[in-house]
């Protein structure tokens, strides 16, 4: 009976134990593809949401941009206890846009105007008051530029 | 060991279809976007192409009860949407007005009574700066009674200047815009200048007003005049300007009458270089001339006394040719054309009267600058021909006679000078 049990024995002990660490490499290769290809998806969609995010808003600015259509409607020159120049310009694009500087060249020079209350909504009109010491028969280059970006010239003779 | 490597399998297959699915919705997420900007560019595009076709003109602008009254014609083959027009005095300075309107003017139609709404009234004696600008930003502008801002290329010729008196002659009034803005309602002026010495009578202008000058056109009006006077080198100056003009920018003209004198000195340029003293003529049939235009028919000679107006001095001379005659053309009844050749001298004889051949050729001369000869005609044929001395036959019947001349201009007669001819009226005769 003894006999009986030890060959028992010897026999369980010749068993293959290969089944084990196969399942233990298979589970840490799992392991490791599931966090590597987790890792992976994350990064890529954040990476791709990040361009995602940066095409939208450069898509935005540029169709903005792009649908942004200032017209200088009409200049006219004045002289109350200063000169002046009047300058109307007319929004006649289908978004808003925001005059934030006008600048006036002529032969004497280059002058800047900032503002900060030029928002035109579409199809209306904004005429600051432009004080500005024009000449007679003195062309004057007018340059308007939005918030956006965009220029808009034109020319005027006082 | 092989159901194992297939979980993994499935695993890495799982990820990748997430990255796969992940990667092809980012590219058609940024297709789309990149469709959607194209769209957009594409609608932006269409828009400026819009602007640009965008056209239209000012037909008319002149004023109604004060109130201007602008006529557009859309020349392009989109609506033209006018939204706003401006109004700048330009008499009165920082004067500027913005109205807005609501006109809208199909493709290839026409607009008027634009700025009968408005709340502006027009002073005629100002000028204005008028735009138009349509929703689309573009803009048309003219100047309106704008004659006054700046000058104007103005001339005024008298076509012709010089004319007899009782005539009428043309005064043309151009007027180009040379500015850059159309000029509106442009009504010309015309008076007289200084004292003038003839009579001179404008009829009405034609045409009275232009509504519209364009840059670069020209306005044309014209006014025939009736010159009388009484002594030549009367005149009468007239100064044409528009109405509410620009300071003394005007033309002037001056147009002058001259008298028609039949005199020595200028009858060559009046009314030839040969004439003939119409009181001179005489007919002869027997032995006597006789003055009149009625005779009866038979054999007849005349004698007429003609001048020679020829200004150029010297010593010349027109000698006359054997192929001068006096030709008479049928004017009624039933006579045939007769040509009475010149000849030396017409011999009255009771009998009748009969010819001398005129022998040799070009020898009768009439001195130029005025020198008068009496000539005679009644051969039937030249001086050299065989019936050069035979006396013609004038036919009964009605007559219109005219002197047909030839001779030559010289100072000898032998020279060959400068061959010369003319015919010259006559008078009308009846042979009975």
């Amino acid at each position: 009976m003894r006999l009986i049990s030890i060959m028992g024995m010897v026999r369980r002990c010749n068993r293959p134990r290969r089944g084990i660490g196969t399942i233990v490499t298979g589970a840490i290769l799992l392991s490791a593809v599931t966090a590597l290809g987790t890792g992976l998806v994350s990064w890529t969609n954040s990476n791709l949401f990040t361009h995602q995010q940066d095409l939208q808003l450069s898509y935005s600015r540029t169709t903005d941009k792009i649908n942004e259509f200032l017209i200088i409607e009409n200049v006219w020159f004045g002289e109350n206890s200063q000169k002046f120049v009047n300058i109307t310009m007319t929004n006649v694009g289908n978004i808003g846009l925001n005059v934030t500087k006008i600048e006036l060249t002529s032969s004497a020079g280059s002058i800047e105007y900032q503002f900060t209350d030029g928002a035109i909504l579409p199809k209306k009109s904004y005429s600051p008051p432009i004080s500005y010491d024009w000449g007679s028969n003195e062309v004057v280059d007018i340059t308007v530029t939005t918030s956006r970006g965009s220029i808009y010239k034109t020319q005027a003779l006082p | 060991m092989t159901k194992r490597r297939g979980l993994t399998s499935v695993v890495g297959g799982v990820f990748a279809i997430i990255a796969i699915i992940t990667a092809i919705g980012y590219v058609t997420y940024s297709l789309n976007l990149l469709e959607k900007f194209n769209q957009t560019v594409l609608v932006r595009t269409e828009e400026s192409i819009d602007r640009g076709k965008e056209e239209f003109d000012i037909v008319k602008a002149n004023l109604v009860n004060d109130k201007l009254n602008i006529t557009v014609q859309n020349s392009a083959s989109l609506p033209v949407h006018l939204t706003r027009l401006w109004v700048e005095n330009m008499t009165v300075s920082n004067s500027v007005f913005k109205y807005d309107i609501d006109e809208v003017v199909s493709s290839g139609r026409i607009v008027s009574n634009i700025g009968q709404n408005i709340a502006f009234n027009v002073d005629s004696d100002d000028s204005y700066h008028i735009k138009l600008v349509t929703e689309r930003g573009n803009s048309q502008q003219f100047t309106l009674n704008s004659a006054s801002s700046a000058p104007l290329n103005i001339q005024l010729l008298a076509i012709p200047p010089t004319l007899p008196s009782g005539f009428k002659t043309q005064l043309v009034m151009t007027v180009t815009n040379n500015g850059s803005g159309i000029l509106t309602n442009l009504v010309p002026v015309l008076n007289p200048v200084g004292s003038p010495t003839a009579t001179c009578t404008p009829d009405p202008v034609s045409p009275s007003s232009y509504d519209t000058l364009a840059p670069g056109s020209t306005a044309i009006f014209s006014w025939a005049v009736k010159v009388t006077g009484t002594q030549d080198g009367q005149t009468c100056t007239y100064r044409a300007q528009l109405q509410n003009g620009y300071l003394n920018n005007f033309a002037e003209a001056t147009i002058t009458e001259t008298i028609v004198m039949l005199a020595a000195t200028n009858y060559a340029a009046n009314a030839g270089v040969l004439t003939i003293d119409y009181t001179s003529f005489r007919w002869a049939q027997t032995n006597s001339w006789q003055p009149g235009w009625q005779f009866p028919d038979g054999n007849t000679g005349f004698s007429i006394t003609l001048a020679n107006n020829n200004q150029t001095a010297g010593g010349y001379k027109l000698w006359i040719s054997e192929n001068t005659q006096l030709f008479f053309q049928v004017a009624g009844g039933t006579a045939s054309p007769t040509s009475f050749y010149i000849v030396n001298s017409v011999d009255l004889n009771p009998a009748g009267a009969t010819v001398s051949k005129y022998t040799p050729d070009n020898h009768q001369s009439i001195s130029n600058l005025g020198g008068t000869t009496t000539v005679y005609f009644g051969s039937k044929q030249q001086g050299s021909k065989p019936q050069g001395a035979i006396i013609q036959d004038m036919p009964d019947g009605e007559y219109v006679g005219f002197i047909v001349l030839y001779g030559k201009f010289a100072i000898n007669q032998g020279d060959p000078g400068t061959q010369y001819a003319q015919t010259i009226p006559f008078v009308a005769v009846i042979s009975t």
